[in-house]
């Protein structure tokens, strides 16, 4: 038994013109490792995500035949068990912090809400903990960026705060659903790094979610490649080079590269097979 | 040289507050070129191509177009030589407006006739089905907007085209698209391109030359060749460069 276990994972969304299946029948599973899923926009792949912390809401309907964590069933949990899993035991870091995270209180209160709420801490030490842990991404001056506002802090600066947030309570699992996609390159590579080391030291599991094949495979072990709510290809991220899937390598061709031939890129040839 | 940017400053706010987004920075296009201009997020690389169009206030330094320093309010015949593509071409396509009314309306500003045909023949060049013509960008994906707002700017004709950020909010395999497109676009009408991008494979693939920016200031020109063999003389540029190099081709 794995970590995590997903087996036929189902969500539809109402609509107007009728139920919208935006993932149909994914499964996988996740060990201490660290997965990527990855697919275009509107694959299902951050519902995916957000369905294993039951963060989809009405009239979205989740299904599955498992949705296992560390034993338990997901999605027969009740709410307030279900709220003591979530930032405990599998906790989620979102793509752009200038919209996670609360515009309105310091990055202080945000950080240290959950110490002193769900673990009755006090001031003093719910601070010391949470500059240890800002410490921890690489931020040194710790006191001052929690007197600071969300909208005070560079994107990387947010991100960081954000991975420091969501690793306090020291989860089992980490969702982060494109985390580095609003960052600067030179930016991206250093916020990578610290989630690298960080995930290691720590031996979590990590999902890794993003549309960005050639990134993930650098820092991922599996990936999974997602196109309209299926996994279309299993790969180890070594043997991306010799993935299968024409979406697959139509996703590693389309990128163009420094010092390449400029001829046009070539372009996905979406075939109705593949949703199949 | 066709665009002439000399000693170019832009100053948001006064006093104590102000930001000076662009700081002296001077680089010439020529025409029928394609110019890049890369740099990380407030590195001042996209108030240049607003400067241009005069949507921010130049605080300092020159633009000239031919030769031409541009007047203070930019005229309608501005308009018909240098047109703008924004990155996001959700935010940059009228909500209700179908495809049809946002094509049409630069033909009626300058008094264009011909409106049927000159709607239907550009959205045919830049590869969409004339049948989207009543359609409203909420009906649209992302790529079919984005050519929405290139065949906007292709109405007048223009014979340059500023490019902010134009793929980075879409999906690879769509900016594939558009980066193509693009390119068929230049080649087949002798088009002057300026672009901005934050990443460095994309100004590549489409630039034959490049300013690199930081703070606000051109830390380094280059042409292509230097790029592709590594050839750079400032420390950020190699940063760029080595955060960028899983794009670099084998």
């Amino acid at each position: 038994m794995s970590l995590l276990d997903v087996e036929n994972l189902r969500v539809a969304f109402d609509t107007e013109a009728g139920a919208v299946e935006a993932v149909r029948g994914v499964s996988f599973a996740v060990d201490r490792e660290r997965v990527a899923i990855v697919g275009e926009s509107g694959s299902g792949k951050s519902v995916t995500g957000r369905s294993i912390l039951r963060l989809v809401r009405p009239p979205g309907r989740v299904t599955a035949k498992t949705l296992r964590f560390d034993g338990q069933d997901l999605l027969s949990l009740s709410e307030r068990k279900m709220r003591a899993i979530r930032g405990q035991h599998i906790a989620m870091v979102m793509q752009d912090p200038k919209f996670a995270l609360n515009p309105v209180m310091s990055i202080g209160d945000q950080m240290t809400e959950g110490l002193r709420r769900r673990e009755g801490m006090g001031r003093r030490a719910a601070t010391a903990k949470t500059i240890e842990m800002l410490r921890a991404v690489q931020i040194r001056d710790g006191e001052r960026v929690m007197r600071a506002y969300p909208h005070e802090m560079s994107g990387g600066m947010g991100q960081r705060v954000m991975i420091a947030m969501m690793l306090i309570p020291d989860p089992d699992l980490l969702i982060a659903d494109e985390p580095t996609s609003a960052l600067d390159v030179t930016v991206q590579a250093e916020v990578l790094a610290i989630l690298d080391d960080l995930v290691k030291e720590r031996g979590m599991g990590l999902i890794f979610i993003s549309h960005d094949l050639r990134l993930v495979s650098r820092f991922c072990d599996r990936v999974l490649v997602m196109y309209l709510g299926k996994i279309v290809e299993r790969l180890d991220a070594r043997d991306l080079e010799a993935a299968q899937h024409p979406y697959t390598r139509g996703l590693l061709n389309c990128l163009p590269s420094i010092g390449g031939d400029r001829k046009p890129l070539p372009v996905l040839d979406r075939d109705a097979a593949w949703a199949e | 040289m066709l665009i002439e940017i000399d000693d170019l400053s832009v100053t948001f706010g006064k006093g104590r507050d102000a930001v000076r987004a662009v700081r002296e920075v001077s680089f010439a296009v020529d025409a029928r070129e394609s110019f890049g201009l890369v740099g990380e997020s407030g590195s001042g690389k996209s108030t240049i191509l607003r400067a241009i169009c005069g949507m921010v206030p130049v605080t300092g330094g020159m633009i000239r177009i031919d030769g031409v320093p541009l007047p203070k309010r930019r005229s309608k015949a501005f308009s018909r030589r240098i047109q703008m593509v924004f990155q996001d071409p959700y935010a940059s396509l009228h909500p209700k407006r179908s495809v049809d009314a946002t094509l049409a309306e630069p033909l009626a500003i300058h008094g264009i006739k011909g409106r049927d045909e000159r709607v239907v023949q550009a959205m045919r060049d830049v590869g969409l089905d004339p049948r989207f013509r009543f359609r409203f960008p909420h009906q649209l994906s992302g790529g079919q907007r984005q050519r929405v707002v290139i065949a906007r700017a292709l109405m007048l004709e223009p014979e340059i085209l500023l490019l902010d950020e134009p793929t980075s909010a879409l999906d690879a395999s769509v900016q594939a698209e558009v980066l193509n497109l693009l390119s068929r676009i230049r080649e087949e009408r002798n088009l002057t391109y300026l672009m901005v991008s934050h990443d460095l494979a994309v100004i590549d693939h489409m630039c034959d030359r490049l300013a690199v920016m930081k703070d606000g200031r051109v830390v380094e020109q280059l042409g292509r060749s230097a790029l592709a063999s590594g050839d750079v003389r400032e420390d950020y540029t190699r940063t760029l460069f080595t955060a960028s190099a899983h794009e670099v081709a084998e």
